[in-house]
């Protein structure tokens, strides 16, 4: 039989056997719905692939793994962490680096409420308007097992464009000048929380406050608009030995992002000049913050008073540089930083707030305040006032940041900041 | 031309036809093969007017178990599931659920196991759960490890007989809360079908404790390092005591087998020949809404879940669990439960411009809800709870995919929970305080209820579908699942239509008029049996529509095949008719 014949032979036999090879293929999973799904299961048998991600997919996994991008910000890595610098209002971005290390501890993860803990805490900061800071503390925590915090610190700092408009609520917001603030500090505080509501500090700390000229080429320096001679503490600058004394009595629901309760607290500071006998004053402050649900969490009004008084012993000068101001983000919003600045200040805040989202408030603002140099002249008549919207963004139980717009009779101001506006 | 060489052309133009006849027959039939998988099966099964039943049909056990090779771990990313749920459309496959058996079933498979369901349990097993073992072994627990996954605080213990346990803490603020809501929630899911772990509520102290060689922890900062005693007493340092001065946690049992990662709710894993069906199309996945709902599971999700590959006898496959039940009921695993959890997904972009324009002055209706004052209950109730609105964290694709038929089936194993089990249940979660675990009784029980009603009554509720004999022939028996659970009053009537099928074209032949009836007994119509098909069976088609309610979704009929297997009479085919999707 020649190879032709055999072919057709073969060919003529596949015709007739194909159909019934198939009839059997494909009787075999319809003999039965179990031989059905194990006809799938074979075909999917061969066609296997191992899972795989998406790019983007990909990306979220590390992010993931690496516990998210807020830790990688401000977690620390060998006691090494991101820090903003801790710098004023009007600094500019601030970039720095911090570090942390538990002394007597081989390792970061130790017991952070363990009796005696002492931490090493050192800081430097740049900012994008040139100012600088060096901080370094030694802190002891839960000294004796007692709700006690000590702190023994030392920092130099330089902050060049500090706003000067001049004293009293009657400032130009033309005169704008800055001046160059440097000083060397070093002291010690503590802080003893009696019980859960109550807690008492205080310290003392040496400074030596420099005054110069100011770098922001934007305005003049005070010395070119002001006559230094009218402006205390502008044409030397003493040595201070500070004291501080403390009492707070705090009952918010959640420190990190209150809704209802309040904190009352009053401060003293005294400030004793160490080299010219013309500078010693003291301050008392006074700051008192109230949160009413209306009638629940989801809508708060929150309040904020907050007086300063400067008392300068008989014959002294309250230097400029340590009046309390108002303006800025926490103070009177809708007007800049340290636009009004005087010997005592007057600040009351109202604020309603409402959630709108589970990690978004809204808010509508009215700041009122004032300043004098007499604490008489504090009147209540004479406020300026600033108001505006704003939205908080936070998380279930804390806060991450705000947007207020504020406006005032000199304009408008936005201001994203990532620190309660009291 | 010569006659040999004509010849020759001839056989070859000869050879080339049969060549041609028979690539033809191949593609032919290759294509009836095609056509049999279970795209078709889906096809017929969305269009049951040609249902096709096998000899084998109800099938109730899933052959999904089969040795299949090893498979790659692969880990979903939390943040991606997140997103892609969220703002992605991740549902590929849509339409009924495809798993069922040919009685609307859930077969037994290596995702579930049917017990309540179709079984009587005793309280004693379903308290007993899943429980291979009592717990922990006696004796000191080492500690080998700390995951980093999850919120909830927690490491791993190895005890004396060499099993592992998950430690789970509760917070300082909500004592007894996680742990009693995950063991009260494993309990209920164990005795509804699904695979879950092992859990136990264990006191322990520092005494207990010792590390294990080579246990280590990541930092922070992602590096690994040994864990020391110091470590361990910072973890339970802020953990609330018993009034005997020791810790309660609960004690999870690591799961058989290696695991491999965690299951989506949508499409297959495709390293696994197992897994056929768009996991968006199992009625378990599904249907599990709406013991989600009744739970408060809002984090009912991917990563809240496990595969397993495990070596049953030398047979290997993927077993899937769900786990990590800390954030239900009125929990919210560090914290109570948000106000917001089951009412709200994580990101509804027009609710919160609305919230933020309002000013306040539009207010979410559950934020007036009041809850408890009890920190071992957190935030949960059963008044304002609304089975239809309820929601997960952020949108689950099975859930939004469950239709009228598959949440009947999720409540009608819901409404097998007797009170009795239920208290037994919460008992289970040790409640220091009985007035709290009354509470969460009474809530389990109301909010039971709520499901139970509100989705028995999205479909027609005939249920309990038998065949009897009869002095004159067959007869066919049911029962209304709404007035059997005194959901609705009685007084009800049915119109049945009956059809004869012929199995082997899916063709159905209308037999008689429509029949009005006030009592759940069909005789069945001696002309109403079909053709046999080629094992010989025969089959009658009874289409069965509720009156009387005004319920428009109780005009659905319900389909019931019977089946002649030569004298022996089966129910084999039950189809709920759905007119809309009913989680709508």
């Amino acid at each position: 039989m020649s190879v032709t014949r055999l072919w057709i032979a073969f060919l003529l036999l596949s015709a007739v056997v194909a159909p019934i090879a198939a009839q059997d293929q494909s009787q075999n999973p319809s003999d039965s719905r179990a031989a059905l799904l194990v006809a799938e299961r074979d075909k999917k048998a061969t066609e296997t692939t191992p899972p795989q991600r998406g790019r983007v997919e990909r990306a979220l996994y590390r992010y993931d793994q690496e516990n998210g991008a807020l830790p990688f910000i401000f977690q620390t890595w060998h006691g090494l962490q991101l820090a903003s610098g801790g710098f004023p209002a009007g600094a500019g971005t601030g970039f720095g680096t911090r570090y942390t290390h538990d002394l007597g501890s081989v390792r970061p993860a130790a017991d952070p409420d363990r009796a005696n803990r002492v931490e090493l805490d050192a800081l430097a900061a740049y900012s994008t308007r040139s100012y600088w800071r060096a901080a370094v503390a030694v802190n002891f925590y839960h000294v004796a097992g007692a709700p006690v915090d000590v702190s023994l610190r030392a920092q130099r700092y330089e902050y060049p464009q500090e706003d000067f408009f001049g004293f009293g609520q009657d400032s130009l917001e033309e005169n704008r000048t800055n001046y160059l603030l440097r000083s060397t500090e070093a002291g010690a505080a503590a802080r003893w929380k009696i019980a859960d509501l109550l807690e008492v500090a205080g310290g003392f700390s040496y400074l030596n406050p420099t005054i110069g000229t100011g770098t922001d080429s934007r305005f003049p320096s005070t010395e070119e608009v002001f006559n230094p001679a009218t402006i205390p503490g502008y044409q030397q600058q003493p040595d201070f030995l500070r004291g501080d004394a403390s009492v707070a009595l705090d009952w918010l629901d959640n420190p990190l992002h209150p809704h209802g309760g309040g904190r009352y607290g009053v401060q003293f500071s005294d400030y004793r000049d160490q080299d010219l006998d013309a500078f010693s004053f003291h301050r008392v402050a006074i700051d008192l913050q109230q949160y009413v649900p209306i009638p629940d969490r989801y809508r708060t009004i929150a309040l904020h008073a907050r007086a300063n008084f400067t008392d300068a012993r008989s014959g002294q000068e309250v230097p400029f540089y340590f009046q309390p101001t108002l303006g800025g983000a926490q103070a009177l919003r809708g007007f800049r930083e340290f636009r009004f600045q005087d010997r005592n200040s007057l600040l009351l805040t109202g604020e309603y707030r409402w959630e709108a989202w589970w990690a978004l408030d809204g808010a509508v603002f009215v700041d009122a305040g004032t300043v004098a140099a007499e604490r008489r002249d504090l009147s209540l008549r004479n406020l300026d006032v600033s108001y505006g919207v704003g939205v908080r963004v936070h998380s279930n139980s804390a806060f991450v940041a705000r947007l207020d717009l504020a406006f005032s009779r000199e304009g408008f101001i936005p201001l994203l900041r990532f620190e309660h506006v009291f | 031309m010569s006659f040999e060489s004509i010849n020759r052309s001839r056989t070859r133009v000869l050879a080339l036809a049969c060549s041609i006849i028979a690539i033809g027959v191949w593609a032919l039939t290759s294509t009836q093969i095609e056509a049999q998988q279970p795209e078709s099966w889906e096809k017929n099964a969305g269009q049951r007017s040609s249902l096709h039943f096998y000899p084998d049909d109800p099938i109730w056990r899933e052959d999904d178990m089969r040795n299949i090779p090893p498979v790659a771990e692969f880990d979903l990313s939390k943040s991606y599931e997140f997103v892609n749920e969220t703002f992605g459309e991740t549902v590929k496959s849509h339409g009924p659920s495809l798993n069922v058996n040919t009685l609307g079933e859930v077969p037994d498979s290596s995702w579930f196991t049917n017990r309540l369901g179709q079984h009587d349990m005793t309280i004693d097993e379903i308290v007993r759960g899943p429980n291979e073992v009592d717990g922990p072994a006696p004796g000191i627990w080492h500690i080998t490890g700390r995951p980093d996954s999850g919120i909830t605080p927690k490491f791993t213990v190895k005890d004396a007989r060499g099993d592992t346990y998950l430690i789970k803490l509760d917070p300082a603020k909500f004592p007894e809360l996680p742990s009693s809501v995950e063991i009260i929630s494993t309990k209920i899911f164990h005795a509804i079908g699904y695979h879950v772990p092992e859990d136990f509520i264990v006191t322990f102290d520092l005494s207990n404790l010792d590390i294990a060689p080579g246990a280590t922890i990541r930092t922070d900062t992602g590096e690994k390092r040994s864990i020391d005693m110091d470590d361990v007493r910072k973890w339970l340092k802020n953990t609330p005591r018993t009034s005997n001065g020791v810790i309660r946690a609960l004690a999870s049992r690591y799961v058989p087998g290696k695991v491999v990662g965690e299951y989506r709710y949508t499409g297959t894993r495709p390293d696994d020949p197992n897994d056929i069906y768009p996991h968006e199309r199992r009625r378990e996945l599904r249907g599990m809404r709406v013991f989600a709902a009744w739970l408060n599971h809002d984090d009912a999700r991917s990563i809240n879940s496990i595969d397993t590959y495990v070596d049953e006898n030398g047979r290997h496959y993927i077993r899937h669990y769900l786990q990590d039940f800390g954030s239900n009921l009125g929990s919210g695993s560090t914290s109570a439960q948000q106000p917001r959890g089951g009412n709200e997904y994580l990101i509804e972009g027009d609710k919160i411009a609305k919230g933020l324009f309002s000013f306040g002055l539009w207010r979410r209706d559950w934020m007036s809800v009041k809850y408890p004052d009890s920190p071992s209950l957190g935030n949960i109730e059963a008044d304002f709870f609304d089975p239809a609105r309820w929601k997960t964290e952020y949108p689950q694709p099975a859930f939004d995919q469950m239709d009228a038929a598959d949440a009947f089936w999720a409540a009608r194993i819901a409404s097998r929970f007797t009170d009795q089990m239920i208290k037994a249940i919460v008992e289970t979660g040790e409640l220091s305080d009985p007035a709290a675990a009354r509470y969460l009784t009474d809530v389990i029980i109301k909010r039971r209820d709520k499901v139970v009603t509100y989705w028995i009554t999205q479909a027609n509720p005939l249920d309990s579908f038998n065949v009897g004999s009869t002095a004159t022939g067959r007869e066919l028996t049911f029962d209304n699942a709404a007035t059997r659970l005194r959901i609705v009053q009685p007084d009800l009537s049915y119109k049945v239509r009956w059809a004869a099928l012929d199995n082997a074209t899916g063709g159905e032949r209308a037999v008689g008029e429509e029949l009005d009836v006030t009592v759940p007994r069909l005789a069945i119509p001696d002309t109403a049996w079909g053709p046999s098909d080629a094992s010989g069976s025969r089959y009658a088609v009874a289409s069965i529509r509720t009156i009387g309610t005004g319920n428009a979704n109780w005009m659905m009929p319900v389909v019931v095949t019977v089946r002649d297997r030569r004298g022996t009479v089966d129910i084999v085919g039950l189809d709920r008719r759905t007119g809309h999707d009913s989680s709508k």
